[in-house]
């Protein structure tokens, strides 16, 4: 047997899977040539090591709320009616635990600054964070500066350019050293700062993904009628030609802002963005459309009583978080009614019921919102 | 049955006594599952997740690929398991799955650049490797990762997943040899770094 046919069986030889008289044969070899003893030798060496490496790994995220909510999307119906499934509202312990959420932000954004050190003192990534834009992927024809990409070269993302993806393109983007972009047809998106703490993009129309590792509120995207704040996360953000646009928000937490209102939309919820008022009501991603068109309209400030007649018909598919930021955003009879109808979802705890929850101040919303374990407020 | 062997030796050895034990105990927690208990599946996707994002990380060298796998696994083996049918232990029905799907995915998805360094790094937090040996591991998972595709899909579904050439070939539609020939070339790149 010569050198390079032990050389090909080294693999087998170690796993003993050789037939016996190839095994025999392997066996032989080795004994009177040295340097097929030197590549064993390796071999059971690089063996050892790979042994040692862990057979399970940590996702630096949680990616359990993304599976929930997407099982949520697709679970029949017959199993969504299920007695404990998907934490229904007549659940007495709801899916989420009251106590791990506000652990689970802590924890998440102690993890996020770790793995931000970590990633900066990494002499492969002393770079990163300071040249890191840049356009990985293309599939179809986008533009850079006006330019048109060709794939599958790197280009670097410069501030104040616009990258533009026209109809079938999509483009993937490396996002400044914290994470991953995605942008979708007929998107258009600049980067205004790179830098610092920051990195701050526009998305002028379109959609993107971003799958984001980066402490909180290091990443912000800015759209014209609302501000998404990144708090640890991945989510799809989408911006229609009138300047409307959604959030659906897959992993953790972002936070929307316009000059008015604040809104901090968890995992597994979505909430659109209306032009000229800002953040909407969010909701659980997947909730039927009339009930998110109804919200549409409570968002507009529509005084009908239809509006309000009709989601509180829908009780049952408002979440607990939907009804408490209908809450806020109410005031005079309304507000009573929602504060009833949360209180009997939801009850409020027993500090909050002695105050009186006619008061309803923020004070007091803020504490009910905490009860419902959905986030520690930020 | 050497695969056996080596799967009993890289992880705890445990007794057909707390098998058992482990199987009844996971089969209680399916039932509950297939009767639509969400928590339930919480707790599989606790007892199991790690291992399947393992196997996704190394596949694909992409952090967040691999996350989208590992979610795309759970989901499917929700939509799935019916099909579960308790013939082998569900960790097992679970890896086969995830490898189903990985590789399924690497064939149809475009060809992700990958940021090798981030997925070493990824690997880095959390783990439990030896104190004396974390440099040797860091190493190794970057070594890894930086394979040329086909290369690393091989050492990691034989080397790390206890799979046989023939398993393989089948599963990436090669031959045997070719299966064999990638994996010496794996190993020839990742000797040098223990060197």
């Amino acid at each position: 047997m010569k050198c390079s046919d032990v050389s090909s069986l080294i693999a087998d030889f170690q796993r003993g899977t050789l037939e016996e008289d190839r095994q025999n044969a392997v066996r032989e070899h080795l004994k009177r040539c040295e340097s097929c003893r030197a590549e064993l030798a390796a071999a059971k060496k690089l063996a050892a090591a790979t042994a040692q490496l862990p057979k399970s790994l940590a996702p630096q995220q949680d990616l359990w709320p993304g599976i929930e909510a997407r099982i949520a999307r697709a679970v029949p119906k017959d199993k969504a009616q299920a007695p404990q499934a998907l934490g229904a509202a007549d659940d007495p312990r709801p899916l989420r635990s009251k106590r791990l959420f506000p652990l689970l932000l802590a924890a998440s954004v102690v993890l996020a600054a770790a793995l931000l050190i970590f990633w900066q003192m990494s002499p492969d990534n002393a770079d990163a964070g300071r040249d890191g834009w840049y356009v990985q992927a293309v599939e179809g024809s986008a533009r850079l500066s006006g330019e048109l990409l060709v794939a599958p070269d790197a280009f670097e993302l410069q501030e104040q350019s616009w990258l533009e993806t026209e109809s079938g393109a999509r483009a993937w983007l490396q996002a400044g050293g914290v994470g991953h972009i995605s942008l979708a047809p007929n998107s258009r998106l600049r980067l205004l700062k790179s830098g610092g703490d920051q990195q701050r993009l526009e998305l002028q129309r379109g959609t993107l993904r971003a799958s984001i590792s980066a402490p909180p509120r290091i990443f912000i995207v800015e759209t014209p009628s609302a501000t998404a704040v990144d708090l640890g996360c991945v989510y799809d953000l989408s911006v229609d030609a009138e300047g409307s646009g959604s959030l659906a928000v897959s992993i953790g937490w972002v936070e929307l802002i316009n000059s008015a209102l604040r809104v901090v939309v968890p995992g597994g919820f979505s909430c659109r963005i209306h032009n000229g008022l800002g953040p909407g009501t969010p909701y659980r991603s997947g909730s039927p459309v009339e009930l998110t068109q109804w919200l549409d309209r409570f968002d507009r400030n529509d005084e009908d009583s239809e509006v309000l007649d009709n989601l509180l018909a829908r009780a049952g598919e408002l979440d607990k978080l939907t009804l408490w930021y209908m809450v806020k955003r109410s005031v005079g009879p309304a507000r009573q009614r929602l504060i009833h109808t949360l209180d009997s979802l939801a009850p409020a705890p027993r500090e909050l019921r002695e105050q009186g929850l006619a008061r309803g101040d923020s004070a007091m919303l803020n504490k009910w919102l905490n009860s419902l374990g959905y986030y520690s407020w930020p | 049955m050497h695969k056996l062997f080596l799967k009993q030796h890289r992880e705890r050895r445990i007794s057909s006594s707390e098998q058992s034990d482990i199987r009844s105990a996971e089969s209680a927690t399916i039932a509950r599952v297939r009767a639509g208990d969400m928590r339930a599946y919480r707790e599989l996707y606790q007892r199991h997740g790690r291992r399947v994002y393992a196997l996704c990380l190394r596949m694909t060298a992409d952090r967040a690929w691999a996350e989208e796998l590992t979610q795309d696994v759970f989901v499917r083996a929700w939509e799935r398991l019916d099909g579960f049918r308790g013939e082998a232990a569900f960790g097992t029905w679970l890896h086969r799955l995830s490898v189903n799907l990985v590789l399924t995915a690497m064939r149809g998805e475009r060809r992700r650049q990958h940021n090798t360094a981030a997925a070493a790094e990824a690997m880095s937090p959390g783990t439990s490797y030896g104190e004396k040996d974390v440099a040797v591991a860091l190493d190794l998972e970057r070594a890894i990762a930086a394979l040329p595709e086909r290369a690393r899909m091989v050492f990691v579904l034989y080397d790390i997943e206890g799979f046989t050439h023939a398993e393989i070939a089948s599963m990436l539609g090669l031959a045997v040899g070719t299966s064999k020939g990638q994996l010496h070339r794996a190993r020839v790149l990742l000797r040098e770094v223990l060197q």
